[in-house]
């Protein structure tokens, strides 16, 4: 189990999120609480239209600062990052520069898009049958020659880095539902450690792309319940114990934990939080999501809940990262709330816990 | 404050499998790229490769290469989904952890373990498409077809969960895509956790294999290989390179505690003094021509690891052979080290054992502990004329003996991640 030092709170400067509800992390948690569900048939051809999914409206895509030439360069999970990324940017102190920012993400996997794939294919296939020959002779010349740059997964991180000429340490870690845990474990480590004085963590991935809903029906989410959802969220955080939205008290990321979920949830009280004023839970599928609700009914009883998959879907490694924007809004917009605790579930067992604290209380 | 070593090593490479084939292979300084063999390139742009010695991975097979280690357990083989050695990089970091798990002298399970890996993009498995196109993907027939474990696309963290329940570990599992810097940022990020008190064990890395159709293809279309098609194809820091090669591979080491190490007597091949990693911030084809950032991760690195420039002793290099690298990363050595640059030995494998892309990183920090153990700097295989803009000491073919202390090792990415790490000879 993960020991890690006395932790020094840090500041939250700026949020920004991308989702189907919208560009605005404040309010996000009523609007999710009392607002219109956001899901619906994905957009795409069959099967997958009978997928009930949280999809983000191309509306909202068209208020993108990413010029139409960037984004034949990058995949959607790398556009959804570029779109929060500008937008926290945009909401920081003036004073703080992003040339010697950290910049940690939690990444997803390649996403090239179909049409991409599709013209590969139609010049590479002969009667069913994939001829490397003809592959190597048109296939690779049927598709946009930057296209190996939709594919990598760090370019989700490298496309923001390159807009804003951020250059300070840096990380694009993956792991189903543990990535972006680690990826702000790595954050606020090099915060408290002084290898920088501001970082921008968070994830940005979609569940809705083809590829990725025939694996996820493959291991049988999709028929277990899981609703595909896509999105990306950022926090700028700052080496300064004050000041700020808030402030994260720390962060951690706990193995396999059903076997052991009272050691771990007596270890998050007493490195957390002694009192937590709300939950906000983002299981990854439906047993996550009753293995979360389960531990947190016994350990912390009467304290509300909120259920961030419900109304966003599985935004895989976007997930954790809105569950944090979420927390960060339920304590500007809950006068009585001084504390929230964000815990993420993986299928693979990956527990993360996140806890905020208001400033007030810091 | 407690300091990372390296207790155990393992590798698969171009050259064969296990460290002593690597070892070989770069004391004798030769190219191991040729035709590849592993698929049909006859019309491809790229015909060359450094590909590990085995045509096609097999679960039986596997299993009989794992049990040469002692300490390393069997493959749950029923639970082994279809088709997963089609990912070539998860056989290759299997082995590549087995062999380093045993070095290290562990002979039972530690759960306590975390990994840290690097690994490259998930393998694109075209010929899956094939049956469900015409004229465009059949989604319907694609979704419903029958479920084999992989297909379309490999998960991108299918080699570290393997690794995991090879070796049992139940720590934190951590994956970087971060590309050509994976590697080195792995490393320095276990590091980083033995220091923090996070953990004592790390089993650290990386594995990839992009010698594929679509790897070696969006490589070929962003014109990155040389083309060349011959043995001689990479050639760092000569007057004549004109691009990579590719290689595919993984090197695995077992990290933990010094006071660990020290307690259960383990052989301790170096420390990781020093790491540092910045982004180029650029453009995503082509570095930060004045190396600066580079130059700032190799700085960090130093400073880190408490050293100068005048104490290192050798230069493990990026050094990819491209147009555009080796000027930058010359101008990022000279920058980091001021007036020692041009006395530092600089040398760069790739053009040996080619580019591993998500797995360099690791390759190269192998070759580095090579270096410190047996006291000779690895030799810039295909370097016949070295480049008169690239003003470094630059190791030609031949390996050189030296005395060799501290190493650098350096890795950028592709999208400008920039990575760096120190390793110390321990006395």
């Amino acid at each position: 189990m993960t020991r890690r030092p006395a932790p020094t709170p840090i500041a939250i400067g700026a949020a920004a999120v991308v989702c189907p509800f919208g560009l605005e992390w404040r309010g996000l948690f009523q609007a999710m609480s009392a607002g219109p569900s956001r899901f619906g048939p994905l957009p795409l051809p069959p099967p997958f239209h009978q997928i009930e999914a949280a999809a983000i409206d191309d509306g909202l895509l068209a208020q993108s600062p990413v010029h139409r030439r960037e984004l034949k360069k990058m995949s959607r999970s790398a556009h959804l990052a570029a779109i929060v990324t500008h937008r926290v940017l945009g909401d920081l102190d003036p004073q703080v520069s992003p040339a010697s920012m950290g910049f940690f993400l939690g990444v997803g996997a390649s996403g090239a898009t179909i049409g991409e794939l599709t013209a590969m294919l139609e010049a590479s296939i002969d009667a069913h049958q994939f001829s490397l020959k003809s592959f190597g002779k048109q296939g690779l010349l049927a598709c946009n020659p930057l296209f190996a740059f939709q594919l990598m997964n760090n370019f989700t991180l490298c496309h923001s880095a390159i807009r804003h000429e951020i250059t300070g340490p840096n990380a694009a870690l993956f792991s189903r539902g543990g990535g972006t845990v680690s990826a702000l474990i790595e954050a606020l480590y090099a915060l408290r450690n002084g290898d920088c004085q501001s970082a921008l963590a968070g994830g940005a991935d979609s569940a809705c792309h083809p590829v990725t809903l025939c694996e996820l029906s493959r291991e049988g989410f999709i028929e277990g319940g899981l609703r595909p959802g896509e999105g990306g969220a950022l926090l700028s955080l700052h080496a300064q114990p004050s000041g700020g939205l808030a402030s994260i008290v720390d962060a951690s990321l706990y193995p396999s934990p059903t076997h052991r979920w009272g050691e771990i949830m007596e270890q998050i009280k007493r490195d957390h939080l002694r009192r937590v004023d709300a939950l906000v839970l983002a299981p990854w599928g439906a047993p996550s999501r009753v293995s979360l609700r389960s531990v947190c009914a016994d350990y912390f009883p009467n304290t509300p809940l909120f259920d961030l998959s419900l109304h966003l879907g599985e935004a895989l490694a976007a997930t954790p990262a809105l569950a944090w924007a979420v927390g960060l809004d339920y304590l500007q917009t809950h006068r009585s709330a001084s504390t929230t605790l964000v815990l993420s579930l993986g299928p693979d067992g990956d527990l993360g816990a996140v806890s905020l604290r208001k400033e007030r209380e810091a | 404050m407690t300091s990372a070593v390296i207790t155990g090593m393992g590798i698969v490479s171009p050259y064969g499998f296990g460290v002593e084939a690597f070892r070989r292979g770069l004391h004798l300084g030769r190219s191991a790229v040729g035709p590849i063999q592993s698929f049909d390139v006859s019309t491809s742009p790229t015909q060359v490769a450094a590909e590990v010695p085995i045509k096609e991975i097999t679960t039986s097979w596997m299993q009989e290469s794992l049990s040469q280690f002692s300490g390393t357990f069997s493959l749950p083989t029923q639970s082994i989904p279809e088709g997963v050695w089609r990912d070539r990089k998860v056989g290759f970091a299997l082995l590549a952890a087995a062999e380093a798990w045993s070095n290290a002298g562990y002979r039972s399970p530690d759960p306590s373990g975390s990994l840290s890996l690097a690994l490259g993009l998930e393998q694109a498995l075209l010929e899956d498409f094939a049956p469900h196109f015409d004229g465009a993907i059949n989604w319907e027939s694609a979704f419903n077809s029958a479920e084999p474990g992989i297909r379309f696309r490999s998960s991108a963290d299918l080699a570290a969960k393997w690794v995991n329940r090879l070796l049992k570990l139940e720590g934190p599992s951590m994956v970087h895509l971060s590309a050509c810097a994976a590697g080195t940022l792995a490393i320095g990020h276990a590091a980083s956790l033995i220091e923090r008190g996070a953990t004592e064990l790390v089993i650290t890395g990386g594995a990839d294999s992009m010698v594929n159709p679509l790897g070696l293809g969006g490589m070929s279309r962003l014109g990155a290989p040389s083309p060349r098609n011959c043995a001689e194809a990479c050639r760092p820091f000569d007057l004549r390179r004109d691009g990579l090669a590719m290689g595919e591979g993984a090197a695995v080491f077992v990290v933990e505690s010094h006071q660990r190490a020290l307690k259960r007597g383990a052989p301790i091949l170096a420390e990781i003094a020093g790491w540092g990693s910045t982004q180029d911030g650029y453009r995503i084809t082509a570095p930060r021509p004045d190396g600066s950032m580079a130059a700032r991760a190799m700085t960090l690195a130093m400073e880190k690891a408490g050293i100068a420039p005048q104490d290192l002793d050798y230069i493990n290099a990026h050094g990819t052979g491209t147009p555009l690298n080796d000027p930058a990363e010359c101008e990022a050595i000279h920058r980091a080290l001021g007036e020692v640059a041009p006395r530092v030995p600089v040398s760069s494998i790739k053009g040996a054992v080619g580019h591993l892309m998500a797995a360099a990183g690791a390759i190269e920090a192998a070759a580095c502990l090579i270096a410190i153990e047996d006291q000779i700097i690895p030799g810039t295989t295909n370097l016949q004329s070295q480049d008169p803009r690239i003003p470094l000491k630059v190791i030609g073919p031949e390996p050189e003996p030296a005395t060799i202390g501290h190493v650098l090792s350096n890795s950028f990415g592709f999208g400008g991640q920039n990575a760096t790490i120190v390793l110390r000879k321990v006395p």
